[in-house]
């Protein structure tokens, strides 16, 4: 148990941490959106690793695990209709040319 | 699953990405089984490896045209729900299972379990239901048509038309 827990936890935070790449760096907003997914499934990852016991997950970290999974969908849904609104107004997703159309 | 989000994050096509992220999602959820929390590892599947990918597609498909054929489409649609209705069919033993481990204690009855989900896992359901209404709430008034796009679009019109 002690070395799945020293596996999955550098797994979850390596996870993360290219969720946060991808935000940073990414011009494309669906590509941005993509790289937020990713660092909610190394959050979801880190919560069960965390609360890994010698007999399963507790009961506790599944359960707000699977609270962060709705959030992470709640989030995904919302980022992705005001891109949809966004590409309605402006005709584009890029972050570059958003930022030239500014009035 | 560390090069599968690298490949998501370096792939210039979306459509691809996307794919990758699909697979990504679903060796997760097997990580999670490994782990011990089959619940968790079918709602991985059905959340981010199903309703997140089909929401990624519709704007994909939204901002970038039509990306792929119908018959291509449908193929690809079919495969993948074949591949979910297999492993759901895979993990359900081994859920029911889980089911059993976590009924309550002896003397339970029909009566008795809607106290339990509200006595153990009430605030869950109060918060997430909270969570989906805001979010259906927060896309329907994004996603609306506006009163001032379509007066705009009319006096466009009119313009031409006076011309």
């Amino acid at each position: 148990m002690n070395e799945l827990f020293q596996l999955y936890i550098p797994a979850s935070i390596l996870l993360i941490v290219m969720g946060l790449y991808c935000i940073a760096t990414k011009r494309d907003l669906i590509k941005i959106v993509l790289g937020l997914e990713i660092m909610t499934s190394g959050i979801n990852l880190n919560l069960i690793a965390m609360g890994l016991r010698s007999n399963g997950v507790d009961a506790l970290a599944q359960s707000i695990t699977l609270i962060s999974m709705t959030i992470g969908a709640c989030v995904a849904a919302v980022a992705l209709a005001i891109i949809i609104n966004v590409f309605r107004h402006y005709g584009t997703t890029d972050t570059k040319r958003l930022r030239r159309l500014k009035w | 699953m560390i090069v599968l989000a690298f490949l998501v994050i370096e792939v210039k096509n979306l459509l691809r990405a996307l794919a990758l992220f699909i697979i990504m999602s679903s060796v997760l959820s097997v990580i999670f089984y490994i782990l011990g929390a089959p619940f968790i590892a079918v709602f991985q599947l059905a959340i981010y490896s199903g309703a997140i990918a089909v929401l990624f597609l519709a704007t994909l498909h939204t901002t970038k045209g039509r990306i792929l054929s119908e018959k291509l489409n449908l193929a690809i649609g079919l495969f993948l729900a074949g591949i979910l209705f297999v492993i759901v069919l895979a993990f359900s033993i081994n859920i029911i299972d889980a089911l059993r481990v976590v009924t309550p204690p002896q003397g339970y009855s029909l009566e008795e379990a809607p106290f339990f989900l509200w006595t153990y896992r009430g605030f869950d359901v109060i918060v997430q239901g909270f969570l989906l209404l805001a979010t259906v709430t927060a896309v329907v008034a994004i996603l609306r048509k506006k009163e001032g796009a379509k007066v705009i679009e009319e006096a466009v019109k009119e313009d031409v038309e006076n011309e």
